[in-house]
């Protein structure tokens, strides 16, 4: 059986994806390649926080009621930047209101450039979430699942693994389950450390063999900044 | 712990012997609380509901014994009846953790971080002097049941595999298979014999609901290691009884197994059986609300009961900023809501049923106040404070001080939510109806009173004639009688002629709205297919479409409704054409018949029949992907168009099926309605024929009897007796009408406070 990792550990060590993914570590020497890693699962799962997490600094705004309109890639740059992916892949730059404001249909995705040393190993990318009802969302969702090294599936750990999220998942295509893993967000709000054990063992025997691994991740000390100050 | 066990094996043994109380369980009916005081949810409806009793025993001594059938009828309505809601939601959303609260018993139902209330648990709460006969029985599976459920046969496999082709009911069949194992290893091989059985528990603790609602451990205890034995795998329902309540009238209140559990076994057990409630509050977590699948629960019980749900958005503890992140929640949620049902006005509540809960046991710990005072004064205030008291506040007055956010547990609102809804629910109908009931039965035995007392003058009158005179008299009474008897004998017959018209009239009405819905469906799936080959020649490979059902839907309401008020609207028309023959015939037996009886009844608005079944969940309204699935699947277009017919027929065709029964169901509870009122005048004139028949009988026994000068006197003081009682009779009616003028006040006053 699969034992789960802490996520939030591993942020501390440097290199969490190693530990999210699974794989060997890079040979000495060999040029690293940034780690595509899309996270997804449905609404007010924790996706945009645990994608901060990965960045190690919160670069996009989290909230309980302003949702994640667009699947959003942040990549390495050497100066901020924001810009938005329209129709034909053609990019613009747009405000930093943007990532925060009302949901424009033109737009296909975000892309954030930062000056951060941890995306030169890593391109992290955020989604809107399932269970919202909008299956124009879903689709973009899905498509940004593609060519990504690791997939993340977030499930809240106060009302982890749904039978609407196990469809969503098997719905996905085999090819992106093979690199799936599982994050058990929120885990600092469970109550006591026995139901984080009792939960896990749930989810090993029932979601456990749907995923590559299973890792939980608790979102404290990773809060949410302003757009504005970014820029 | 032993002890119960055995106890209960015992109980096994006989099905009927008597309960044993299980020794050395700590009792969580003791640690109830009083019975609280009057403005409690529901007190409005209880107060009529106990006024109606009291009336019920002075009528019964009124009105004799051709009345005792329909009093006691409505005595076992009154006594029996109780306010039933349901907690609904997705699993973990805090169902069972809300209901102790709303119970206030915290700790009472089990509850767990993984889905845990496998078992649909009702909790019968009512304030009685005398403990419950049982306070616990639990009903296990019965044998047919079971190799339903395990075999994973009848709907379950039918609406999983089609619902979701291929995996899941894979899926389905390994669930099963290791809930027949776990069934086998917690309850020992030869579980089976226990099948069909009922098990009763003279009291309730937690080790004992544990043991039959919550799901345990995956991992499960074996049968061996204690005396302990895990029933849930195989237990159906659970009643738990309480004499002490702290709502007014008497509830129910329905605690189930969430939905949205990939543990699909469960998901369907709460579908299946969720009984009529009469208020739904709709639990969902502050975290994650109304997706797109609480969305889909809401449409059904808007199909069922119009506005009859609270949604309760439990957990805002746990939000980053309760105070602030509650509201924006609830705001959004409301918006949703609204733009999804424009007509309905459900109310939102934002709580923490976790809060709720530590305050009851921090209260309880306290013990020092009375639970009468603290539910008066306190009981809001306490509840607001709550949140912004900070862990060191010793002091704990209670009041929210300047300055701090305000917020609150949310119990106290929900509870005066239900209260409203409970003034509008079909409990306050019924109660209504009683009332009326009983109205026209004291009105009629009015009437025959009133009759009574004229022949009487009319015999005093006669009796300063001479005997042969007042003989005579009597004679022509009891031709006259005679006849009244034959009118009114024609009368109850002419009543079974209408209601016979009025089951022809819905079986034809009937036949012909299923006929309407089927052709319906067939043309709709017809077309369909049609499309689908079009769509297929034009684009082999992929074709960019799928069908949508909703016109389907709407066409199928529409038939439905119409229909529906087609029917109504001849009931309505004979309702119109009978009532008037009825006051003829009624008049000429009884001149100065007053009832209210004979007006046609006003309907009330909100007795639409229900369109719940369109509500059904159906192959077609699943995801894009499970449609590229379906693609995938099958090869040859005719072949695809035909099965996309067959899939269509076969969900709807049952759709519609649902939709007549409930139709004929409505109308049949209807002309119900109408024959009971038509009866109790019925019943009323026979009886008066039949004291008056017996009087006359007497009188002319004691005219025949004893001599002439003797028997008129004796004659002459019993018919003053007579009148004596009649006119008492008079006055104790008139005193239960203004009663029950009273009662139908008090109903509407409480229904008007509705906002």
């Amino acid at each position: 059986m699969m034992r789960p990792v802490a996520l939030v550990r591993a942020d501390r060590t440097g290199c969490p994806f190693a530990a999210v993914a699974g794989d060997p570590p890079p040979r000495p020497g060999a040029r690293p390649r940034a780690q595509r890693i899309v996270v997804i699962g449905e609404f007010n799962s924790g996706k945009t926080t645990l994608v901060n997490a990965l960045l190690g600094t919160p670069v996009l705004p989290t909230s309980f009621t302003r949702h994640t309109a667009y699947p959003t890639v942040v990549g390495f740059a050497a100066k901020p930047w924001l810009r938005a992916e329209l129709a034909g892949r053609r990019r613009v730059a747009v405000p930093w209101s943007c990532i925060d404001g009302a949901p424009a249909p033109h737009i296909r995705r975000l892309h954030v450039g930062m000056p951060l040393d941890r995306l030169k190993t890593l391109r992290a990318t955020d989604t809107p979430g399932f269970g919202l009802g909008d299956e124009e969302d879903e689709a973009r969702t899905l498509r940004a699942c593609r060519g990504a090294d690791t997939v993340i599936w977030c499930t809240p750990a106060m009302q982890a693994w749904k039978a609407s999220e196990l469809r969503t998942w098997l719905a996905l295509p085999r090819a992106v389950r093979q690199r799936g893993v599982l994050a058990v967000t929120f885990m600092d709000l469970l109550p006591s450390k026995g139901d984080a054990g009792r939960l896990l063992a749930r989810l090993a025997a029932d979601a456990g063999p749907h995923f590559r691994r299973i890792v939980t991740f608790s979102s404290q000390g990773f809060l949410a900044a302003p757009a504005g100050e970014l820029a | 712990m032993a002890g119960a066990h055995i106890a209960r094996e015992a109980i096994d043994m006989g099905f009927e012997s008597p309960v044993l109380v299980a020794p050395g369980r700590r009792d969580v009916s003791c640690l109830t609380e009083g019975p609280r005081q009057a403005e409690a949810v529901g007190a409005p409806l209880e107060a009529v509901r106990v006024r109606l009793l009291d009336l019920l025993g002075t009528l019964s001594r009124l009105l004799g014994e051709h009345a005792t059938p329909l009093l006691e009828a409505a005595r076992q309505q009154l006594e029996q009846r109780a306010c039933r809601i349901a907690v609904i939601g997705q699993i973990k959303a805090g169902k069972s953790t809300f209901i102790n609260a709303l119970a206030e018993r915290p700790g009472l139902l089990p509850t767990d971080i993984n889905p845990w209330t496998v078992v649909v648990t009702a909790l019968h709460l009512r304030n009685a002097a005398t403990p419950p006969e049982h306070a616990a029985v639990f009903h296990l599976f019965s044998v047919d049941e079971w190799k339903e459920l395990a075999d994973g046969g009848g709907r379950l496999r039918e609406l999983t595999e089609r619902l979701v082709p291929g995996f899941q009911s894979d899926l389905l069949r390994a669930q099963l298979e290791v809930m027949r194992k776990r069934a086998e290893q917690r309850l020992g091989p030869r579980f089976a014999e226990l099948l069909g059985r009922c098990h009763r528990f003279a009291t309730v603790t937690p080790d004992i609901l544990t043991d039959y609602v919550s799901a345990g451990d995956g991992t499960s205890r074996p049968c061996a290691s204690g005396r302990r034995r895990h029933y849930s795998d195989i237990t159906r329902s659970a009643e738990l009884y309480f004499n002490e309540s702290p709502f007014a009238f008497p509830i129910t209140l329905i605690d189930t197994p969430g939905t949205n559990d990939p543990f699909l076994v469960r998901d369907e057990i709460t579908r299946r059986s969720l009984e009529n409630p009469d208020i739904y509050v709709f639990v969902v977590s502050a975290l994650q609300p109304l997706s797109v699948g609480d969305i889909g629960m809401l449409r059904l019980l808007n199909g069922m009961h119009k506005d009859r749900i609270v949604v309760f958005i439990n957990r805002i503890d746990q939000l980053p900023d309760p105070a602030s992140d509650a509201a924006a929640v609830r705001a959004t949620i409301e918006k949703r809501l609204r733009a999804e049902f424009p007509t309905l006005q459900i109310p939102v509540i934002c709580g923490s049923a976790r809060l709720a809960n530590q305050r009851l046991d921090a209260d309880k710990a306290d013990g020092a106040m009375p639970h009468r005072a603290r539910t008066t004064a306190t009981h809001g205030m306490r509840l607001q404070a709550l949140i912004e008291r900070a862990p060191d506040d010793g002091a704990g007055d209670g009041r929210p001080r300047a300055g701090m956010p305000h917020a609150s547990c949310g119990l106290r609102e929900v509870s005066a939510a239900i209260g409203r809804l409970m003034c509008t629910s079909s409990i306050a109908m019924l109660l209504r109806q009683i009332a009326v009931c009983l109205a026209e039965l004291v009105r009629t035995a009015e009437v025959s009173d009133r009759a009574e007392l004229e022949a009487i003058d009319a015999r005093l009158a006669a009796r300063r004639l001479e005997s042969t005179a007042l003989r005579q008299r009597i004679e022509e009474e009891v031709a006259s009688l005679a006849a009244f008897e034959e009118h009114a004998s024609q009368l109850q017959a002419s009543f079974r002629d209408v209601e016979a018209h009025f089951k022809a009239l819905i079986a034809s009405a009937t036949e012909l709205l299923h006929r309407q819905l089927g052709t319906l469906v067939r043309e709709f799936a017809e077309r369909e297919a049609g499309a689908l080959r079009a769509a297929l020649q034009e684009r082999p490979r992929r074709p960019a479409w799928r069908c949508d059902v909703t016109p389907l839907r709407l066409e199928l309401e529409a038939a439905y409704l119409a229909a529906c008020e087609q029917t109504t609207s001849d009931l309505d028309r004979i309702e119109q054409f009978l009532y008037p023959q009825l006051k003829l015939i009624v008049k000429s037996l009884v001149p100065d018949y007053g009832g209210s009886l004979l007006e046609a009844p006003a309907w009330a608005e909100g007795l639409a029949p229900s369109v719940a079944a369109l509500g059904d969940k159906v192959t077609m309204d699943l995801s894009t992907s499970w449609w590229s699935r379906w693609f995938a699947g099958r090869r040859a277009a005719e072949e695809r168009a035909r099965h996309l017919r067959y899939l269509i027929e076969e969900d709807f065709l049952k759709i519609a099926v649902e939709l007549v029964g409930e139709a004929q169901a409505h109308m049949c509870e209807r002309v119900e309605y109408v024959m009971r009122r038509v009866d109790a005048i019925g019943n009323g004139l026979s009886a008066g024929i039949e004291r008056r028949r017996a009087g006359l009988t007497k009188e002319q026994a004691l005219l025949d009897g004893a001599g002439e000068a003797h028997g008129l006197e004796a004659f002459e003081a019993e018919q003053e007796g007579r009148a004596d009682a009649c006119l008492r009779r008079q006055e104790a009616h008139a005193a239960a009408l203004d009663e029950l003028g009273g009662v139908l006040e008090a109903l509407d006053t409480a229904q008007g406070e509705r906002p």
